[in-house]
């Protein structure tokens, strides 16, 4: 039976309209010792194009998150959203996006990463076994657990989770666009991106 | 001629300061009784508490662990101490920018009605809805930090580009702010602890300031002692000139806690502080844990009739022990007014929060950020389950279909009880939130979607506030008719059908606990799901929003109701500001004075009035044979009501008042007329208390109240209180007079003119004057104590301050023989740079007219043998009629070399 599964899960994530490039947010230290967040992305070469919209480099960026305003604490009602209430609120698209509205993203918006191991959850516990369960429902199966992505206003605050980054093969990701479930009365309307990111 | 001579004599300064009382950066203690304090809440402080919670870093720096597979705890503990040094060292850094003009002040009230010389800043700061972290407002903050490192003498011109800024806005103080972590609250904060000056309290604040280090230390000490979760900091500042103080002491705050808010994101600085965290801790909701308090009867903001003020100034309820009830208790809340109005006058500067009742200042504050916290996180879940409830249900449901959905449902033949109940519970939840006759609540919740404060907490998800009032109100139309007919229908009047209101809402029950009867043993109540399946679901895993058409209805009410209490104390408990809050926690007349509902000039206006008036009935009945006079007294002015003004998105209070009323009882004193010791009062009202002699003495008093009194209210919390139509007869007798009466009677029986009444009328007159000044309590009076000065009378007089000191130290003065001896001396030290050490003086002769105070002064000094004379003029016992005539003193020869000018 959970050969059956696997076989299955391989079988969606091949019908998936995936892209050859992993990114990711982890914890990093710097050469000063202090810790910050940075955002990793690898392209491979078929699919340099992201990497080079990026940040210039064919294969690989790695990037300091932005400054997420206030998410270390309890008033973010995104934050609170995402780890407390995620299926309420959200909801991914089951039709993957193209290259270039990846390009467009990962260049042009100002976003974080959120993940079960996120260092800004306060409202449920660490990678627990329930978030994961949510998170998970974002992404085909046999995926890894997804990263939301949530841009950052011209404040600095979550103000929206547009996309899913799922990674569906050693270097392949399928992105997903979020939508939200409660944002009009009775339908499901993709919502708008206007924050571009700000020059540094 | 009497000749009388003062001569005071002074004990050496054998002991000199030490060197940590000398250095002790606290600034002066100012006691205040209840009047003064409220007189000095629209002062601003010049010292305030700073309480810092670690929770936030703690929890950062915990999760960053688990992701690097570090200890939690120890990482945690890290961060945590990397936050409180780098909260202490901005705040060390911007108080020492603002005091030496690096940073300039930046004004509180921008609002377009006022004159505001920053034009460009008031421009961007109204764009920018006052949000620090606007990009216009960041950019323009920015440009000013970036500007501070600019040479002191360029500073102003390379400014003047920026905005209109002037010299005004750049402040020159002597000395630097302080900044201190309290181990434990001591005398050092004693004006929050008693509301007068005695011998033991002096040598309590001496003791505590030559043992200092066990009460303070710096607030960036690196004490590994230090907890770092709960912090409480105290800053200082050192304004000399309280008058140019005045001016700019609230802005002085405000721009604090705008560039600390910014300098927290933003400046370069904070990676000094926090070397390991810094990347991370820029990211902290910092306002979240940071809370100021004044220090005292003085303020950080000027106190308004506003829900800002009241909405702030209420969490000082959550100082007191955990488990207190408070107003945030209550799921439908008066609101601040009515509790002000509730609570009325209450003592202050007694320790009613109880700081010395914890060993260590950290066990205070985590007693305190421990019920903020917890009321805090109830009232955002109350705004964030709001939002989910009703934004999912009109994203799934418009309220005409789930009206019709209830329609089928309560249409159903054999309808159970537990359909009825749950339709019961509906419909009395729907009139007491919605129905617009009773309009218990409706105008309330209605007033929510207007709210500036609602509309700041609008959240990213879900739908704004105001579409969210507009459901509760489409659900409500909807719902009228259908309510309307069960309760008038033969529905609930089933045979033996009656309602189990044990199901009904919390809040519903709240407001109808007198009325309805409740079951507190019944089970819980389980809405009913109509063929195995809740009418609204989401999400995988699913929630269930609500089981069927009428929990949804209700869950709309009571998202309403939350709405409603959450901004009831919106200020105090949601994200709305961009710069930490600031509360008046000490200082409960703060309110109570802005909103009317204390003045603090009344009991003395009172008392005047009443001289006034005694000296009337002197003149008119005082030396005639008639024992009839008018005894007068005034009620203070009451409170009664408010009238809630919604003004520009932000609620004001207007105080219905109701007026001070003269209350006069007519008296016939027979005690000093007839050689009777007794006297009669008729009183139109009871309120008018007994109380002919002015004398405290033996006394049997009788009196008959015939009291009719009570208030109505035309709505909840407007309560009118009806004059008192209540009458009393009082009759008194006392031994006091005896003597005086039998001198009265036959002076009277003699000449008609009896001087001895005349006298004893003026008497009782002067006497219940300077009675009725010292009022403890309602007529203001402070006093100020230096520290320095109260060690250095520790020391000189081996640890037992005298009484005789009391007056000279509870003015600021050091402690010399009387308080004209140590305001010479002062003045001497000042304008000469030259302490005494010895101040004796004789009344000038041949100055002996009535209120003369002419003295000679023979003043001694460690630095020369001989002494210095000093003419000057001083009350002996107030200190005032002051003037010292330094330009006329002469010196012996010794001591003229020492004091320049001298004769």
């Amino acid at each position: 039976m959970r050969i059956l599964i696997a076989v299955y899960a391989v079988l969606f994530i091949l019908c998936v309209k995936a892209h050859a490039f992993v990114i990711d947010s982890h914890i990093s230290i710097s050469n000063d010792g202090s810790y910050f967040q940075e955002i990793a992305l690898l392209c491979e070469q078929n699919e340099s194009v992201i990497c080079q919209a990026t940040c210039g480099d064919a294969l690989m960026c790695l990037e300091p998150e932005p400054l997420c305003l206030n998410c270390a604490g309890t008033s973010s009602d995104i934050l609170r959203a995402v780890f407390s209430k995620l299926p309420v609120f959200f909801e991914a698209s089951v039709t993957p996006i193209k290259t270039n509205d990846i390009v467009n993203f990962l260049s042009k918006q100002n976003y974080i990463l959120l993940s079960t191991k996120s260092i800004y959850n306060f409202f449920s516990p660490f990678d627990s076994e329930q978030l994961r369960a949510q998170f998970q429902a974002f992404c085909p199966a046999g995926s890894q657990l997804p990263h939301l992505a949530a841009i950052l206003n011209n404040r600095g605050e979550p103000s929206d989770v547009v996309y899913a980054f799922c990674q569906v093969g050693p270097t392949e990701t399928a992105v997903f666009p979020v939508f939200s479930r409660v944002q009009d009365a009775k339908k499901l309307t993709p919502r708008p991106r206007i924050i571009t990111k700000e020059k540094p | 001629m009497l000749k009388t001579q003062f001569v005071f004599s002074l004990l050496c300064l054998t002991l000199a300061f030490s060197a940590q009382a000398q250095t002790l950066p606290f600034n002066e203690l100012r006691f205040a009784n209840r009047a003064q304090c409220a007189i000095d809440a629209e002062q601003p402080t010049l010292s305030a508490f700073v309480v810092l919670d670690g929770y936030n870093a703690g929890r950062v720096a915990s999760n960053l662990a688990k992701n690097l597979s570090l200890e939690p705890e120890a990482t945690a503990k890290a961060a945590m101490t990397e936050f409180r040094l780098s909260a202490a060292s901005l705040s060390q850094l911007i108080l020492k920018k603002l005091s030496t003009g690096q940073l300039p002040l930046l004004p509180t009230n921008i609002d377009e009605s006022q004159k505001v010389s920053l034009k460009r800043y008031q421009q961007i700061a109204l764009g920018c809805q006052n949000n620090v972290f606007c990009p216009g407002l960041r950019a323009y903050i920015q440009t000013l930090w970036t500007q501070s490192a600019t040479p002191a003498k360029d500073r102003l011109a390379v400014l003047k580009p920026l905005d209109n800024f002037q010299r005004t806005h750049l402040l020159n103080m002597p000395a630097s702010p302080s900044c201190l972590h309290l181990k434990k609250f001591s005398p050092l904060q004693a004006p929050l602890h008693t509301t007068g000056v005695t011998a033991a309290q002096l040598n309590a604040i001496a003791e505590t300031a030559l043992n200092s280090s066990k009460f303070v230390t710096a607030c960036d000490s690196t004490d590994a002692e230090i907890d770092p979760r709960n912090v409480a900091i105290q800053l200082d500042i050192p304004a000399t000139d309280l008058k140019a103080w005045n001016l700019v002491g609230y802005d002085f705050w405000n721009s604090y806690k705008i560039y600390l808010s910014w300098a927290w994101r933003y400046a370069p600085e904070l990676k000094n502080t926090a070397p390991q965290f810094h990347s991370i801790l820029r990211s902290l909701d910092f306002e979240e844990s940071f809370l100021m308090m004044s220090n005292g009867c003085k303020s950080i903001t000027l106190p308004q009739c506003d829900n800002q003020t009241l909405a702030v100034n209420a969490i000082r309820e959550l100082a007191k022990k955990t488990g207190t009830l408070t107003e945030f208790d209550e799921l439908v809340p008066k609101g601040p007014d009515q509790q002000i109005i509730d609570r009325g006058a209450r003592a202050v500067n007694n320790d009613f929060l109880e700081t010395l009742s914890y060993e260590k200042a950290e066990q205070w504050v985590a007693n305190f950020r421990k019920n903020f916290v917890e009321t805090r996180w109830i009232m955002k879940n109350k705004v964030f389950n709001a939002n989910q409830t009703m934004s999912t249900i009109a994203a799934n449901f418009t309220p005409e279909e789930l009206t019709a959905r209830i329609q089928e449902m309560l249409l159903e033949p054999g309808v159970s009880d537990q359909v009825r109940d749950e339709a019961a519970y509906m419909c009395l939840e729907w009139r007491l939130s919605a129905d617009e006759k009773l309009d218990f609540l409706k105008t309330d919740i209605e007033r929510v979607a207007q709210l500036e404060t609602m509309a700041e907490v609008n959240s990213s998800v879900g739908l704004p506030i105001e579409q969210q009032i507009g459901l509760y109100q489409r659900m409500s139309a909807a719902l009228e008719p259908v309510c309307e007919s069960l309760e008038q229908g033969e529905f609930f009047r089933k045979d033996e059908y009656k309602t189990n209101w044990s199901g009904l809402e919390a809040w519903a029950k709240e407001l109808t606990n007198a009325s309805l009867p409740q079951d507190p043993a019944a089970m819980t109540f389980v809405p009913q799901i109509n063929d195995g399946e809740a009418l609204l679901t989401v999400g995988t895993p699913m929630t269930v929003i609500c089981a069927n058409g009428m929990d949804c209805a209700r869950k709309i009410f009571k998202s309403a109701v939350d709405l409603y209490t959450a901004s009831t104390y919106a200020e105090a408990f949601l994200p709305v500001s961009s710069t930490g809050l600031s509360a008046d926690v000490f200082n409960p007349y703060a309110e109570l004075k802005a909103c009317k509902v204390y003045d603090p000039w009344f009991q003395t206006n009172r008392i005047r009035k009443i001289f006034i008036a005694d000296l009337v009935n002197t003149a008119l009945v005082g030396w005639n044979p008639i024992p009839l006079y008018l005894d007068v007294d005034f009620s203070a002015p009451k409170v009664t009501s408010f009238n809630q003004l919604l003004k520009d998105g932000k609620i004001q209070f207007d105080p219905n008042i109701q007026k001070s009323k003269l209350m006069a009882a007519v008296i016939a004193d027979f005690g000093p007329l007839l050689g009777s010791p007794c006297a009669v009062q008729l009183s139109p009202s009871a309120d008018k208390a007994f109380d002919f002699y002015a004398f405290s003495g033996v006394s049997v008093n009788y009196c008959n109240v015939k009291a009719q009194r009570g208030g109505t209210a035309d709505r909840p919390g407007d309560v009118k209180i009806s004059t008192p139509k209540d009458s009393s007869v009082c009759a008194g007798c006392t031994l006091n007079f005896m003597g005086v009466s039998s001198g009265a009677a036959s002076i009277t029986s003699a000449s008609g003119f009896n001087p001895l009444k005349f006298g004893v009328y003026l008497f009782r007159a002067v006497h219940r004057f300077f009675k009725g000044m010292k009022d403890k309590t309602n007529i203001p009076n402070t006093y100020t104590i230096r520290i320095d000065r109260v060690v250095e009378a520790y020391q000189r007089y081996n640890g037992q301050i005298p009484e005789t000191c009391i007056e000279s130290l509870s003015q600021g003065y050091k402690c010399y023989q009387d308080l004209c001896a140590s305001k010479l001396a002062d003045t001497i030290e000042t304008d000469w740079k030259i302490a005494p050490t010895k101040v004796t003086y004789r009344e000038e002769s041949g100055r002996r007219g009535a209120g003369d105070q002419r003295k000679i002064a023979t003043v001694y000094f460690k630095q020369c043998d001989g002494n210095v004379t000093i003419p000057f003029s001083c009350h002996k016992r107030t200190g005032s009629r002051w003037y010292a005539d330094l330009q006329s003193a002469e010196g012996t020869a010794s001591c003229r070399k020492y004091v320049r000018g001298l004769k």
